[in-house]
């Protein structure tokens, strides 16, 4: 499991999230998104080298959504694999965030 | 330095004065006593011919000589406990009496030493 | 054992104090050593032989042992080997004075257990940087135990407090009638601390209410939430609250209490045997299965809310879906723990084997414990290594089950008034600031068995007790409302003439009486207007603005009838219900 974020011109937050995204990536996927400025427009969060994603990875994006300002916040989830898509789809996260 | 030449390690020896102080003399006493003991024993082991005894007197005499900078004496308790080890004891009685000789030496020269101070 | 006592630090350099044992039988090398080790600034106690150390140590329980191999009595073998006995689980460095040079001597040194030598003659410096580097290494070994025994008792007192927090979470999470012949359900014993949940009760109507829920996280923080979703399942069920209501309630709980980022991931199975039908609820569960026993095919019903907890009531969506079902129909559910288990290739076992198992089972009785078994099979493992959580719930005849508390259906419902009548006046000072409806409905739901009706009668009597004030008492005209500006000036109207209010009364009657599987409720309400000619409207046959802006016809769906009295300033509906909705 690894996790980077880069931070686009445009004021876009993303993160990436390699392999198994569970409780383990807690701390450092906190940190991808809690060390960077603060005026940021957005968040995209890359999930296209994402094999799993547990309950406290839902979780975990339900803190980021938290962190970015809960209902109006402008979070995108992209390039799920169709078992990440599932888990997803399953708590309805598509209600909460843009998954594409 | 020499042990053949040498019977006590001088420079050591003033180390060993200058950590026991007071007890330098007590040391020195307790020693001399102590190894005559163990060289009479020495010699009776001998005579019976138990090498295992002869190895344990030996042995003890070298440790303790060693710690009082006989380095002569130890050198020569050591021959006489690889010896005993090897339950060689043929020829050893002239091993024995080189101890004694030393001893008697070593004893003198620590002796001296008391006076000295 | 441990003397407890802080490492003392006054020794020279404010190096640590030790006491030291030095057991060697040639006088002279042992009163160099003491002297040496005492110039260190450490204790010192010395023997002759191994006897001696033995009761020294013994008595003194010294830090570090300084034996000579070969002494009389007892050698230091010996003497370590008992040393070491003595000192049992604390370390006690045992350091072999000898000039022995032999491998095989100092093999027995370390067999006895010795840890190192120092050699004649000794050395200050390296006898120094010894007794140093030993008693580093027994306060390291200190530390280690001391941490060693915290933790052990941190995790008995640990496990002491869970077995009481599960002894309580079991009283109160507990799986209420999940015992019944129409339910089987699998759930490992620890189950509340891997925060799953299974809940069940008996509806005072006959039907029945379970619930599987599935926390996020482990432990104490995954079972807290159980509390009071248990609370609120069995409290609102045992009252006949709607699967609704119990939904908004448990999301409102779990909203308040929980942190962001943990929920529960739920489904709710409102069970009805007379009407042969369940409705479900399902946020964040995988697939919820419901198997036809005719057919032996399986239907899927997907998760179509967010998990409970996530977002407030004002977001929650408490949308149902009826399924009617056949007598042998089966629903199942699960968390996903059976969904996600492993086999040794580390594959998922997955819905497809679920699904094969289940509609490769010939005798329905048996698709529960099929599905146990192959992910037995599946894992390796046996089931109760695994926290699977899975409920099975079979539509029976509501006779075929066993009677849990008091006896389902009508008779089940006892306790409250069932017959009775009341009239109750609100005049002009409570017509101005006082709202009635919550007063009454909370009444209204002390008869047994009404609670499912809550939301139908507070509509009927909202729309009664409106027309009576707005149109009757207030002498409003409804036509007002027609136009596009219409609705705020016909509430402007309303907040002028309530100020002005100084007579007038709204008058409700009911009477309630009981019938073989429910009851009847008659409501009357009558009020101080000049009523309006409710005959030509009938005639009109509900066309008109006025009559279906009184909200008539919405009554009327709800009621067994309606009927206007008087100068139709009367109006008396009659409710009939029965207990199974």
């Amino acid at each position: 499991m690894a996790i980077w974020s880069t931070e686009a011109a445009s004021g876009e937050l993303t993160i990436k999230i390699q392999g198994r995204f569970d409780f383990s990536a807690h701390q450092e996927f906190r940190d991808a998104y809690e060390k960077v400025s603060d005026n940021l427009k957005g968040y995209v969060v890359d999930m296209k080298e994402t094999t799993y994603l547990d309950s406290s990875a839902l979780g975990m994006l339900l803190l980021l959504r938290d962190h970015a300002g809960g209902d109006n916040s402008r979070i995108e989830i992209v390039n799920c694999n169709p078992d990440v898509k599932k888990i997803l789809t399953i708590s309805n996260f598509e209600q909460l965030f843009t998954i594409r | 330095m020499n042990p053949q030449e040498c019977h006590i390690d001088l420079v050591a020896l003033q180390d060993l004065k200058d950590i026991m102080e007071s007890e330098f003399e007590t040391l020195i006493d307790t020693f001399i006593n102590d190894s005559n003991k163990k060289i009479e024993e020495l010699s009776l082991n001998y005579l019976n011919q138990n090498s295992e005894e002869l190895r344990k007197s030996a042995h003890s005499l070298k440790g303790s000589s060693s710690n009082v900078c006989a380095i002569k004496l130890s050198e020569l308790a050591k021959q006489i406990e690889h010896r005993a080890r090897q339950q060689e004891l043929a020829g050893i009685d002239a091993l024995i009496q080189a101890l004694d000789i030393e001893f008697q030496i070593v004893a003198q020269q620590l002796s001296d030493q008391l006076i000295k101070k | 054992m441990s003397t407890g006592a802080p490492p003392h630090l006054d020794g020279i350099d404010g190096e640590e104090v030790l006491r030291v044992l030095i057991a060697d039988d040639n006088d002279s090398d042992r009163l160099i050593l003491q002297t040496i080790v005492r110039k260190e600034g450490h204790t010192v106690f010395t023997a002759r032989d191994g006897q001696e150390a033995i009761a020294l140590f013994r008595e003194h329980s010294p830090d570090i042992v300084l034996l000579d191999a070969l002494m009389p009595n007892v050698d230091g073998f010996e003497a370590a080997r008992t040393i070491k006995q003595l000192a049992g689980d604390n370390l006690v460095p045992i350091l072999f004075l000898t000039s022995l040079r032999d491998a095989a001597s100092l093999a027995d040194c370390l067999a006895a257990g010795g840890l190192d030598f120092l050699s004649k003659p000794y050395n200050r410096i390296i006898l120094h940087a010894k007794i140093k580097a030993y008693a580093a290494m027994r306060r390291l070994h200190e530390t280690v135990q001391q941490q060693r025994d915290e933790i052990a008792l941190h995790n008995d007192r640990l496990i002491h407090e869970q077995e009481v927090a599960k002894q309580v979470f079991d009283n109160i999470a507990h799986p209420g009638c999940s015992s019944a012949s129409n339910i089987k359900y699998l759930l490992s014993p620890m189950a509340v601390f891997n925060g799953d949940l299974i809940l069940a009760a008996r509806k005072p109507s006959g039907g029945m209410c379970v619930f599987l829920g599935d926390f996020t996280g482990h432990g104490l923080p995954a079972a807290i939430g159980a509390m009071p979703v248990s609370e609120i399942f069995y409290g609102m069920t045992q009252k006949g609250f709607s699967l609704q209501d119990i939904m908004l309630e448990i999301n409102k709980k779990l909203k308040l209490i929980l942190p962001v980022g943990v929920f529960c991931c739920a489904c709710m199975i409102d069970m009805s045997f007379r009407k042969r039908s369940a409705e479900v609820w399902i946020g964040g569960l995988p697939d919820v299965l419901v198997y036809r026993a005719n057919s032996r095919q399986v239907e899927s019903l997907a998760s179509q809310h967010l998990p409970l907890g996530v977002v407030d009531n004002s977001r929650f969506n408490i949308e149902s879906r009826e399924v009617p079902m056949q007598r042998g129909d089966k629903i199942l559910l699960w968390s996903d723990g059976i969904i996600e288990a492993l086999n040794a290739q580390g594959e998922m076992f997955g819905e497809e084997r679920i699904i094969d198992v289940i509609t490769q089972t010939e005798n329905s009785e048996r698709i529960f414990s099929n599905i146990e078994r192959a992910v037995e099979q599946h894992t390796g493992r046996l089931e109760q290594d695994d926290d699977y959580t899975m409920l099975e719930i079979t539509m029976v005849r509501e006779d075929e089950i066993a009677v849990q508390e008091g006896k389902p259906g009508v008779s089940s419902i006892v306790g409250g008034p069932r017959d009775w009548s009341l009239v109750y006046e609100l005049r002009a000072l409570s017509l101005k600031e006082f709202n009635p409806l919550p007063v009454i409905t909370h009444m209204l739901m002390e008869v047994p068995g009404l609670r499912p009706y809550s939301g139908k009668l507070y509509t009927i009597l909202s729309e009664l007790y409106s027309n009576a004030l707005e149109h009757g008492v207030l002498g409003l005209g409804s036509e007002v409302k027609a136009s596009a500006d219409g609705f705020a000036r016909y509430y402007e109207q309303r907040t002028a003439k309530l100020e002005q209010l100084s007579s007038g009364f709204v008058r409700f009657h009911f009477d309630h009486r009981p019938r073989a599987d429910g009851g009847s409720l008659k409501i009357m309400v009558e009020d101080t207007g000049p009523g309006f000619d409710y005959q030509s409207k009938q005639l009109a046959e509900h066309q008109t603005e006025t009559y279906s802006g009184r909200g008539i016809p919405l009554i009327k769906s709800m009621c067994q009838s309606v009927r206007y009295t008087g100068e139709g300033n009367q109006v008396e509906v009659i409710f009939n219900w029965h207990a199974d909705i």
